[in-house]
């Protein structure tokens, strides 16, 4: 795990001169991809998380999103409630549900090799999509509330506010994750078993309370996302799905451990995608830009790694 | 030859099949067939350790080259299948020489993003491919004829298990147990590592894009959506897994038992029967991960290794 | 002509240089030994020969032939063979089939060819349990299938790491036996060994590494007795 924003420098200054000639050349799409990047980056953080510190790929991580989603839906067509509000219930939901998942059966896997590792996941992503299917059918659903869609316009550039918070949100779990891994005890932990768990385990660190902690936590984090997204988003059983393997795109990216990098990352695909999005009759093409470049970095890194 | 009753027995039910059972039943086992040469070939390949998300993909590959030929260049169908397989092969064999540098989870996420970018490419090209709407060919394989479409996938099916059985009895077998068990022991050892890994992941492909090109050319239509379905992946891992991975016997028995319990569930529940093979996996990495072949086996040969039985 | 000759190979790992711009041959019906502190760089000389592991600089020749350049399955199949330090054995194979393997691919034996080759060399080794898997077997089993391995490519240079580790002096006993009957059949071999009762019992000429620079070389009784080889060992003697 590392914060240092050294680490992460080159990546900063190829984004930020990418920014401004996006933002000559197309500034509708600069502030979409803006947006979309923080998000990924959101989605993300906790996925590498939890693949940093327990060493496993949670395959099952978007479907836990779509989940969050899915109860905060019926919270707002049962009782009317609205999507911001119903984030707390949410995570508490999300932190018990993944933390029972996880004593139930990613626990056991620790110890195997990645295969049952992924396997299991891959299987309890599908057991998800399919409960949710059986609960409610295939049918997208969708929560409208009208703060989702207010916008300004500044000098004649129209553009919605409530995306912007997504920014903001993104760059606060930031500051959070790293304000608790750095200044509290079970944060310190958490570092410790992330850098060295046998280690952790000597000097008298819980590090299965530590893996249950950060899967579940890790985890709860989707909760806020999918209050903050569910306005925007149309959701149906396999909506979250892509997102794992997104989130892994980044990770990659990023360089396992460097969670600046993945906002970064975040970022600068993000603004890929909705530029290719916004090009009249390619924009079906955007959809190639995370797996082409989590192809492209898997590839070259294992040349590097060769050397 | 006693151990040979049982698979001619089988083979023998298989082939008189059309003429006992009715058009529904049929209609299962060829599905059931079709799954399960994709299961065998998923496990071929883990065979040499490598978990493969690809299926799926070259599954799709197949389907989309077979189904174009015909309807662009006006193929024969049965030769159509061919081109399915070898496309699939030949793609398999170029992305070959990069993908497998790759090891554990970065194969295997590599392939599953493999899946998403074929399937977003033909997304993407309508004047070729149909778009994410599709191509309906004009007329199924055979008409449409249920019992020639079963010959079809059988003979096929067979194929594979063929295949299967020559992986596990030649010295392919010693070379990708190698691989898996200990790479570096397999490379003092003389084996191009390699090279094995290629031959496996081409030949796996080709095998995925013949079933895809069958199966397309059965309901006479592709789009990307149902082609690159991810079901084509999932179902034949959680075969494999049921039965016991790393042989012929196992996804067989997967294929047969999930299968069947599948179509039940269809009828029981419309939406979500897929949750099934979600809770499989899961309980069979945890609680059995031999599969169910292994055991039986063993209960009913009894406990003991058989003398240099390379089959075991 | 030698049958091995290492022209000043090198190796780095980040910044550590572990073999050092060394040269040193093998001769035909040698049998060399390779001694040296903990880390001095013995295993990784024969990573380097035997292609598990590239070189950064340097040239290897065997048999006349630069081999610098082969993967490691290729110069296997030439005749260079190797044990592991920690053995390796594959573990979804019984004793025999680890031993076909080697057959198999290093000498490229058909499959019953094969078979009767390995079962020749499990009764070279006295190895009995052929058919048990290998989760099964003792050290010293585990020892005599790196062996077997080897052996069934069929070599004509062999590296021995550490054998002898962790076997009793009876079964020790049993070990130098066989390899001295090894050497007899055409093969020069290389042993790395901490024993150096082993040591003095095998080789013919040791090479004593520190920090992957050959600082002695010579019969062992003479090389023992240097005052450099003494201090780069001490503490380390047994
Ligand atoms: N794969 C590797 N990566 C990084 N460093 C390595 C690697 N292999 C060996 N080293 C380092 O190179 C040096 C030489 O190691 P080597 O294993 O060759 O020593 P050795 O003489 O065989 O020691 P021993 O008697 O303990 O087996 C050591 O400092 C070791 O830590
Ligand atoms: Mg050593």
């Amino acid at each position: 795990m590392s914060f240092s924003l050294k680490k992460s420098y080159r990546l900063l200054l190829l984004l930020i001169l990418f920014m401004v000639i996006i933002g000559i050349w197309r500034p509708n799409a600069l502030l979409d991809g803006l947006q979309r990047g923080s998000l990924y980056a959101i989605i993300a953080l906790p996925l590498a998380l939890v693949l940093g510190i327990l060493g496993v790929l949670n395959l099952a991580h978007g479907d836990f999103l779509t989940v969050g989603f899915y109860l905060i839906y019926m919270l707002y067509s049962r009782f009317n409630l609205d999507p911001l509000v119903s984030i707390v219930p949410a995570v508490l939901f999300l932190i018990l549900l993944s933390g029972g998942i996880y004593l139930l059966t990613v626990k056991n896997v620790l110890k195997d090799g990645h295969l049952n590792q992924l396997l299991i996941t891959f299987g309890i992503s599908l057991v998800l999509i399919e409960t949710i299917n059986i609960i409610w059918t295939s049918r997208p659903r969708n929560v409208y509330t009208d703060y989702a869609y207010s916008a300004i316009e500044v000098g004649g550039f129209r553009f919605g506010t409530y995306e912007l918070l997504y920014i903001l949100i993104a760059v606060a779990v930031l500051v959070a994750l790293q304000w608790f891994l750095k200044n509290t005890r079970l944060g310190q932990a958490t570092f410790a078993v992330g850098q060295n768990p046998k280690g952790a385990r000597i000097v008298g660190i819980n590090v299965n309370f530590v893996y249950l902690f950060v899967f579940s936590v890790s985890i709860g984090i989707l909760g806020i996302v999918a209050g903050f997204m569910l306005p925007r988003t149309a959701i149906f059983p396999g909506v979250g799905s892509p997102f794992s393997l997104k989130s892994f795109a980044l990770a990659a990216m990023a360089g396992l451990g460097n969670l600046n990098g993945i906002l970064i990352a975040g970022v600068t695909l993000g603004i890929g995608e909705a530029v290719i999005n916004s090009i009249p009759n390619y924009g079906g093409w955007s959809d190639i830009v995370f797996f082409g470049v989590l192809i492209i970095v898997i590839i070259s890194r294992s040349y590097r790694r060769a050397r | 030859m006693k151990k040979y009753i049982l698979p001619i027995l089988l083979v023998i039910l298989s082939v008189i099949l059309p003429f006992i059972a009715g058009t529904y039943l049929l209609h299962i086992f060829t599905s059931i067939l079709v799954f399960l040469a994709l299961s065998l070939s998923w496990d071929m390949m883990l065979r040499t350790g490598q978990l493969s998300f690809g299926t799926a993909g070259f599954f799709g590959l197949g389907a989309y080259a077979s189904a174009l030929i015909v309807v662009k260049l006006g193929f024969d169908p049965i030769l159509s299948l061919l081109v399915g397989a070898i496309f699939s092969g030949v793609i398999a064999f170029f992305l070959g020489f990069v993908v497998l540098r790759l090891r554990e989870i970065y194969f295997a996420i590599t392939t599953l993003a493999l899946t998403h970018v074929f399937s977003v490419v033909i997304r993407n090209l309508p004047e070729l491919t149909g778009g994410s709407s599709g191509t309906i060919l004009s007329n199924a394989i055979f008409n449409g004829d249920p019992i020639k479409i079963y010959y079809m996938i059988l003979i096929i099916t067979l194929t594979v298990i063929g295949i299967s059985e020559i992986f596990k009895r030649t010295r392919i077998h010693f070379a990708i147990n190698s691989i898996r068990n200990d790479e570096t022991t397999a490379k003092s050892s003389g084996i191009n590592v390699f090279k094995y890994l290629l031959f496996v992941f081409v030949v796996t492909s080709a095998i995925q894009g013949l079933v895809g090109a069958a199966y397309v050319q059965q309901y006479a239509f592709v789009n990307p959506e149902s082609t690159f379905s991810l079901n084509f992946l999932l179902l034949p891992i959680a075969m494999a897994l049921v039965g016991g991975i790393y042989s012929t016997n196992g996804p067989i028995i997967g294929a047969f038992l999930l299968g069947l319990i599948a179509e039940y569930l269809k009828l029981q529940m419309p939406y979500g029967h897929l949750i099934v093979y979600g809770l499989i996996i899961v309980f069979v990495v945890l609680f059995m991960p031999q599969g169910i072949y292994k055991p039986i086996k063993n209960t009913v040969i009894g406990i003991g290794k058989t003398g240099g039985d390379i089959n075991a | 002509m030698p049958r091995l000759k290492a022209d000043k190979i090198l190796r780095r790992f980040g910044g550590l240089i572990a073999v050092n711009n060394l040269s040193f041959t093998v001769g035909k019906d040698e049998i060399l030994g390779i001694i040296g502190p903990n880390g001095a760089g013995k295993t990784t000389v024969i990573n380097l020969i035997a292609g598990t592991l590239p070189v950064n600089k340097g040239s290897i020749t065997f048999r006349d032939e630069d081999i610098t350049k082969y993967p490691a399955h290729i110069r296997t199949q030439k005749g260079v063979a190797r044990t592991f330090q920690i053995v390796r054995p594959l573990k979804d194979f019984t004793a025999l089939e680890n031993i076909m393997v080697g057959a198999l691919f290093g000498k490229g034996n058909k499959l019953n060819e094969a078979r009767k080759k390995s079962l020749e060399i499990c009764e070279l080794l006295k190895l009995k349990n052929v058919n048990k898997n290998v989760d099964e077997l003792t050290v010293l089993e585990l020892k005599k299938i790196e062996l077997g391995r080897a052996l069934a490519s069929d070599p004509k240079l062999l590296f021995l790491d550490e054998i002898m580790a962790g076997l009793n002096s009876e079964e020790t006993w049993e070990l130098i036996e066989i390899v001295k009957g090894v050497q007899k059949t055409d093969i020069s071999i290389c042993v790395v060994e901490h024993i150096m009762k082993v040591v003095k019992e095998l080789t013919d000429r040791v090479i004593v590494l520190d920090r992957g620079q050959i600082i002695a070389q010579g019969p062992y009784s003479e090389v023992s007795q240097q005052q450099n080889v003494i201090a780069a060992y001490l503490g380390e003697e047994e």
